[in-house]
């Protein structure tokens, strides 16, 4: 993957926007969908997820984040990319409590920002290294990844 | 309804651990596939092809684990646990590809581990 030199141009900071809305907006889905399948689990749960439209339009919505998510990858550093994407794991929290109407306790949120502070130091750390075949890291895992991590950014989201 | 995010635990560990064997896979037959660019061939591409598929593979089951997942807990107690990737592809990109644990790379893992804990905790 060639590498743009780091920094962040107005279009570039759209495509961010849209990854980041899109996978936090996946990952309501899927839990909005799930939390009908609470309790199957194996075929049982494979079946109640493939024949609900919240998860089948979540996992549609987060491949399609995770394609623009590669899009800024090619775009940016991950110095850059890296703090962007962390926005998701405050998205999700506030709107899990909004939307989906959780009880998010403050040590949730202490952790959350625990988590948000570690991304931006490993970040920091990335700026201005040379790293020929550092590109693992560009993703963030699972289907969180997409600007998450989000990840795994062929995720993974998984980012 | 009924949460029980001990339960979870092993779903979410398993979805982060093959989404970062997945981004392992996917790395590795990417450095065979080398540069993709005009003269990439249909050869060089099945020199990374097992490995693509196994990638991709692995991502499916890493979805399979984080539906089961989200069918036992709350997202916002579910998702932060997918910043240990981070820590978990530091690791697999030692090992496999032999990359540096730099200073800022240890210390912030660190601190997404300490995250991660107290998110554990707040089940």
């Amino acid at each position: 993957m060639t590498r743009a030199r780091g920094g962040l141009d107005a279009r570039t900071v759209q495509l961010v926007g849209v990854s980041v809305v899109m996978s936090v907006t996946a990952q309501l889905m899927l839990r909005r969908g799930m939390a009908q399948a609470a309790g199957s689990h194996g075929l049982a749960l494979l079946r109640s997820a493939a024949l609900s439209g919240w998860v089948v339009g979540g996992l549609l919505v987060f491949a399609t984040g995770t394609a623009v998510w590669l899009l800024v990858l090619s775009r940016v550093d991950l110095a850059v990319a890296y703090p962007l994407g962390s926005l998701s794991y405050v998205l999700v929290t506030l709107l899990s409590a909004a939307l989906l109407h959780e009880q998010v306790p403050l040590l949730r949120w202490i952790g959350t920002a625990l988590i948000l502070t570690g991304i931006m130091v490993v970040a920091r750390g990335e700026r201005g290294r040379q790293r020929p075949g550092d590109e693992a890291y560009a993703g963030s895992g699972g289907p969180a990844g997409a600007a998450g991590g989000a990840e795994s950014a062929a995720s993974g989201p998984q980012s | 309804m009924t949460h029980d995010p001990h339960a979870a635990l092993p779903f979410i560990l398993a979805s982060v651990g093959s989404a970062v064997l997945a981004q392992v896979c996917l790395k590795s037959a990417m450095i065979r596939v080398g540069r993709v660019g005009r003269t990439t061939s249909r050869r060089h591409w099945r020199q990374g092809a097992s490995r693509l598929v196994l990638g991709l593979c692995l991502y499916g089951v890493s979805t399979f684990m984080w539906l089961s997942a989200l069918a036992l807990v709350e997202l916002s107690f579910a998702f932060p646990f997918i910043s240990l990737s981070y820590v978990g592809i530091m690791l697999a990109a030692r090992m496999a590809f032999g990359e540096a644990v730099t200073r800022p790379r240890l210390l912030g893992s660190a601190l997404i581990v300490a995250g991660v804990l107290l998110v554990s905790l707040s089940g």
